[in-house]
């Protein structure tokens, strides 16, 4: 009986079944011959990879293919890597059923190019420069650009970044190569050096330090050009000069106004800049800072208990007299308390949050999160006076924060703020009662969407607090459903294409407000929408 | 922020003493083989201190090694440098240029790639009409296409010369580049010199290529490997074989001996360097087998690396990892010797100084295999624990004042030392002593921890000049000689002799007109016995007057050699000694005994 069924399994597992398709080039919908089609099992099936290669007619053939759901993708140099399923060029994919498709019909889009030469202040080709492909991408709802691609220039200061997709890019050049690259896993590398080189190892003293510069000729990202690339498209001559900038120094003093307390002997000094924070360590009371680039920094000085901070802003010069008054650190202790909890909701379990406290604005102070006691108490230890956004970590799920009190002073929205020993304990109350809200994404001609980034966004006054934006993707059949709201007003959109985080951008959500549904949240409430996808035509 | 001067200034790197030294050195910098002055140039003038200790395994100076006064300025209008306020001393004298365009000019160099030599300043000495010649440097470029005459994008290009290792000679990577969506490549600001070009396809699909250049005066040989690129492809009869890459050579196919010459001249480009990939993928196999720990255990998550053991300037290392039940899979796999190692709970990963794996305190297993037409199947393969060997290191002789036995490094290099072999070089594993692995005790006792099984070479370095390794014992194995085999925990310790009266060699090198030689490259060869006793050779240079001194010369009979400019390790080449073996002189060293030798330098016509 047992052999039978074996039997019958194997027969119906090795099913001969075929699986075709053809290649074509998007647009002009010529074949495209010698392009690589992987076919991979994403369930049960045959997992390993199976590679063939386009007929001169641009078809491909796969025989004995097992029953089941198969990923199929397809390459070409010159080409943007073509998934079955995607929504746009290099987008995700969706999974082929064998032998309910028998048959597949490609478009491979041409991908493009930006060449262009790196030069220095003196016109001279700058060799061994890295130079990097970067697109749009948002930090917290702050505009900054991520890499996609990078490459050397050669003595000549030229680059080519190549097989990219169409679409927009900025280019930006540094100097400094990146040397000889790092653990990749898959590179191994040994270096014997000469032993001449051991008498040149010794660096000259720098004032100035190489930074990335971006088309057309500013090192700053937002102030950098994009260029839009065609399929098919090389956009040349995209020359940059770069070359190191002056560094400057930021000297100054730290102080202290507490009676009777005596400065540490060192302290840790923080650089921070919104997008990245600097550490060092440096005597007292006298510091002084190097290879510090213009723009806008939080500088905080910790010693033992004491800390303090100021905002100061570096021009093209070296920044002096600089005062950063310090006080004593505080122990904040504090509880957590659930309420509307259910059978059904029991809202989070204690014992697997942590308290986060983060300063506003960011300036990389670091304060250990407690995990709270079976009781909700906790305690924070050494908080410098300043303002602070508490948050739980990690984020509720099914429950939402509800109320954040020190003293008499809520501090849900704006935060709280520590000035002096504080009196009070800090109360911070999670509702199990949060928001539920499900639906489904629809296109243009009301057909379910998969894959589609449905967010929902808070009301105009709210849209400081990170925390109550929420975003899911949709399924298979188009739903979504999202949990742990908020109680308030809201809008909900979706997009078929967003870089994620975009939506906590201001300038970005100008263009789509309009489009947003309107909805309202109330405790414990379950809501169900339909809402259409931007960008499906 | 470059500001060029209108005239020189001399930076002090650090503080003088008290009473302001007046020497000074002066001179222009130009392109060589012109006048053309090279404004901006960066002059660099270090000031020796007295070496008296060898370096270690690595090539590193003692940690404790003072660090030396470096004098600088930049060459100014018409190339002119002056750097004043020089201390009496010896010097060298090097000029630099930031970018790679120009080979880095040494006082007393005899061609670009050389090393110059010291030369003494007196106190108070005004030197000046010094003269420093910078070379050019040069690039190679060229197309890379595949069979159907379409440009293969992202293909790795590297530019490889011949070193000699052991008597052998080898080609390894200067540089690494890759190409681009034409196919074009470029290697670029290479020493002017001959060159070969291999070519790889990369895996595009895991594709981490990481492009090495380096600029002209930080050179040095890298060796250079990647994983597989594996394709699959299907037979006519339906049957599916995977085929992996190998490296192709401009002008020889896969063949190493046909490959082609390109000579690189100063400030020149040699261009159309293209290569066809057509024979460049070969039939791969698979090695397939479990892994038990060492206690007997599957060793899930094992690690297993095929190490092969003819090198190559690009070492292919395919690798798996083992499942749950220890069951491991390595694919691409090109026929040939490989040594298969397998570790598992160690430190194992990526050591970038070494660019070595360590077995730490896991376990492993080496063992050598031979793939050939088929697929192997079935290997069963038992870790053992990371071994530890104890050794002592006894001096004899009288210890200079300066130097104690805690400062000697006791290594264990893998022989051959193919890249990709577990090496514990850099551990710190007898970590209850603190100390790192090789570091001796006042008592000279030391402990090497984190072994796999293997060969090995012991290397003792940071001794004195004077010194010579005399003999190194392991139970009854001559371990000097033969080296040091490990396959199970060791129960005798390693007994090192170092010798601190070792002979010594002075002399003076002179050209074929019997004038005194600068600069000359002076080999002693130990008699043809011991010729392959890589350890027994000595070498050294002369200096501005053409006088050499060698020391640390372990008894026996020599020949010695002196050539105007030859490249490194070369005289362990016995075919290329050979030509030469008329001109040695021969000599024969007791212990401690002082030889004395007017040797007449080789002229090659070649650097």
């Amino acid at each position: 009986m047992n052999t039978l069924l074996f039997l019958l399994m194997t027969l119906f597992q090795t099913t001969d079944l075929t699986f075709s398709g053809v290649v074509l080039k998007a647009g002009s919908e010529e074949p495209v011959a010698r392009a690589t089609v992987e076919l991979r099992g994403t369930d049960g099936g045959d997992s390993r990879a199976r590679t063939i290669t386009t007929s001169n007619e641009g078809q491909f053939v796969f025989r004995n293919v097992t029953r089941g759901q198969y990923q199929l993708v397809v390459t070409r140099n010159g080409y943007v890597r073509a998934t079955y399923g995607e929504r746009r060029p290099g987008g995700p994919g969706v999974p082929i059923s064998v032998p309910e498709t028998a048959s597949v019909r490609i478009l491979l889009t041409p991908s493009a190019v930006i060449s262009g030469r790196i030069f220095d202040r003196q016109g001279q080709p700058i060799g061994n420069a890295t130079v990097q492909a970067l697109r749009r991408s948002y930090i917290q709802g702050r505009p900054a650009l991520a890499e996609v691609q990078s490459t050397m220039t050669n003595d000549l200061g030229e680059y080519r970044l190549f097989f990219l997709a169409p679409g927009k890019y900025y280019v930006g050049a540094n100097p400094g190569s990146r040397g000889m690259g790092g653990p990749d896993g898959t590179d191994s590398l040994r270096v014997f050096r000469a032993q001449r080189e051991s008498t040149r190892t010794q660096t000259v003293p720098r004032e100035d330090m190489d930074v990335p510069i971006y088309f057309p000729g500013t090192s700053d990202q937002l102030a950098a050009t994009p260029l839009e690339l065609k399929p098919g498209e090389e956009v040349r001559n995209i020359d940059i000069i770069a070359g190191p900038v002056r560094a400057n120094h930021i000297r100054g003093v730290i102080t202290t106004n507490e009676p009777g307390q005596r400065l540490e002997e060192r302290a840790s000094l923080r650089l921070g800049s919104g997008s990245s924070t600097r550490f060092t360590s440096s005597p007292t009371p006298n510091f002084d800072l190097t290879g510090v680039l213009p723009g806008r920094y939080t500088l905080a000085a910790t010693l033992g208990t004491m800390s303090g901070r100021v905002s100061i802003e570096v021009f093209d010069q070296d920044l002096n007299n600089v005062t950063i008054p310090v006080s004593n650190s505080f122990d904040i202790t504090g509880r957590v308390t659930i309420e509307g909890a259910s059978a059904e909701n029991p809202g989070p379990d204690l014992k697997s949050l942590r308290i986060v406290l983060r300063s506003e604005p960011e300036d990389g102070t670091s304060i250990d999160p407690p995990v709270p006691a079976a009781d909700g108490s906790f305690k924070l230890q050494l908080v410098p006076n300043g303002t602070y956004r508490v948050s739980l970590s990690p984020p509720l799920q099914t429950s939402y924060l509800k109320s954040v009190q020190l003293g008499n002073s809520e501090g849900i929205h704006s935060g709280i703020t520590v000035q002096g020993p504080p009196a009070d304990a800090l109360r911070i109350l999670v509702s199990a009662r949060a928001g539920t809200l499900q639906g489904r994404v629809l296109g243009e001609t009301k057909q379910p969407l998969r894959n589609v980034r449905t967010v929902l966004i808070p009301e105009t006054a709210l849209r400081g607090r990170v925390d109550l934006f929420k975003n899911v993707l949709s399924t298979t059949s188009g739903e979504f459903k999202i949990q742990g709201i908020t109680p308030g007003s809201y809008k909900l959109l979706a997009w078929q294409e967003v870089e994620n985080g975009a939506w906590l951008n201001s300038e970005f959500m100008r263009e789509f407000e309009e489009r947003g549904v309107p909805v309202v949240v109330t405790e414990g409430s379950s809501e169900t929408i339909e809402v259409h996808a931007i960008g499906d035509n | 922020m470059l500001i060029l001067r209108a005239f020189i200034l001399a930076l002090l790197a650090q503080a003088g003493p008290a009473q302001t030294p007046t020497g000074s050195i002066e001179g222009i910098v130009v392109r060589a083989g012109t006048a053309e002055p090279i404004v901006g140039a960066n002059v660099e003038l270090t000031r020796l201190e007295t070496a008296s200790v060898t370096p270690d395994a690595s090539g590193r100076p003692l940690q404790n090694a003072p660090s030396p006064t470096i004098f600088r300025a930049i060459a100014g209008d018409g190339g002119k440098f002056l750097l004043r306020n020089l201390p009496e001393g010896r010097y060298r004298l090097v000029a630099t240029r930031a970018g790679g365009s120009m080979m880095p000019a040494e006082y007393g160099q005899r061609d670009s790639r050389s090393r110059g030599t010291p030369f003494a300043l007196a106190d108070g000495q005004n030197l000046s009409g010094i003269r420093l010649s910078m070379v050019p440097t040069g690039s190679i470029a060229g197309r890379v296409w595949d069979a159907d005459q379409d440009p293969v994008p992202n293909a790795r290009v590297l530019a490889l010369e011949p070193v000699y290792e052991n008597g052998r000679r080898r080609l390894n990577t200067v540089q690494a580049v890759r190409t681009n969506d034409q196919g074009d490549y470029r290697l670029f600001w290479l020493p002017p010199g001959r060159y070969y070009v291999g070519v790889m396809r990369e895996d595009n699909r895991a594709f981490s290529f990481v492009v090495h250049v380096t600029p002209p005066d930080q050179f040095g040989r890298r060796e250079d490997a990647s994983s597989p690129a594996m394709k699959e492809r299907v037979l006519d009869d339906g049957r599916t074989i995977e085929e992996t890459a190998v490296l192709v050579y401009y002008g020889g196919g896969t063949n190493e001996q046909m490959a082609q010459a390109v000579d690189v001249l100063p400030g020149t480009t040699v261009a159309a360097v293209d290569v066809a990939l057509q024979t460049d993928v070969v039939q791969s196999r698979r090695v397939k087998g479990l892994i038990t720990g060492s206690d007997g255990q599957p060793a899930a998550g094992a690690l297993v690396r095929l190490i092969p053991m003819q090198t190559a300037p690009h070492a292919i290392l395919p690798r798996g990892v083992a499942d749950k039940q220890g069951a491991f899979t390595v694919a691409g796999v090109i026929p040939g010797s490989y040594l298969l190692v397998a570790s598992v709970g160690s430190t194992d990963g990526w050591n970038f100084n070494e660019g070595l794996f360590d077995v730490g305190n896991g376990s492993s297993k080496t063992s050598r295999i031979e793939v050939a037409d088929r697929d192997i199947e079935n290997l069963s393969i038992a870790l053992q624990p990371a071994m530890t060997l104890t050794g002592r290191l006894r001096v004899e002789g009288s210890t200079p004042a300066n130097w104690s036995v805690t400062q000697a490094r006791i290594s264990l290099v893998r022989d051959p030392n193919l890249l990709g072999l577990p090496n514990a070089q850099g551990l710190g594993a007898s970590r209850a002593l603190q100390r790192p692995n090789g570091t001796p005790a006042d008592d000279g006792t030391f402990v090497y921890a984190g072994l796999g099984q293997g060969d090995y070479r012991v290397h003792v370095g940071a001794i004195p000049s004077t010194a010579y390794v005399k003999a190194i014992q392991f139970g009854t194995v001559d371990a000097l000689r033969n080296g040091l085999r490990l396959e199970k925990a060791p129960e005798s310790p390693l007994e090192i002799v170092l010798d601190l009266n070792g002979g010594s060699l002075e002399g003076v090198t002179v050209s074929e007109r019997s004038e005194p030689l600068s600069n000359a490259t002076v080999v002693l060869v130990p008699d043809v016995p011991a010729r392959s006793a890589t350890h027994l050779y000595r070498t050294g240079a002369s200096d501005g007057s053409g006088t050499f001194e060698i020391r640390g010369i372990a008894p026996g009979r020599y020949k010695v050699f002196a050539w105007e400019s030859v490249p490194k390790d070369i005289w362990q080449d016995s075919e290329y000694l050979r030509e030469f073996e008329a001109q040695g002189t021969s000599l024969n060293f007791t212990d401690g005994g002082r030889q004395q030798a007017r040797v007449t330098a080789i002229s090659t016509g070649r650097p």
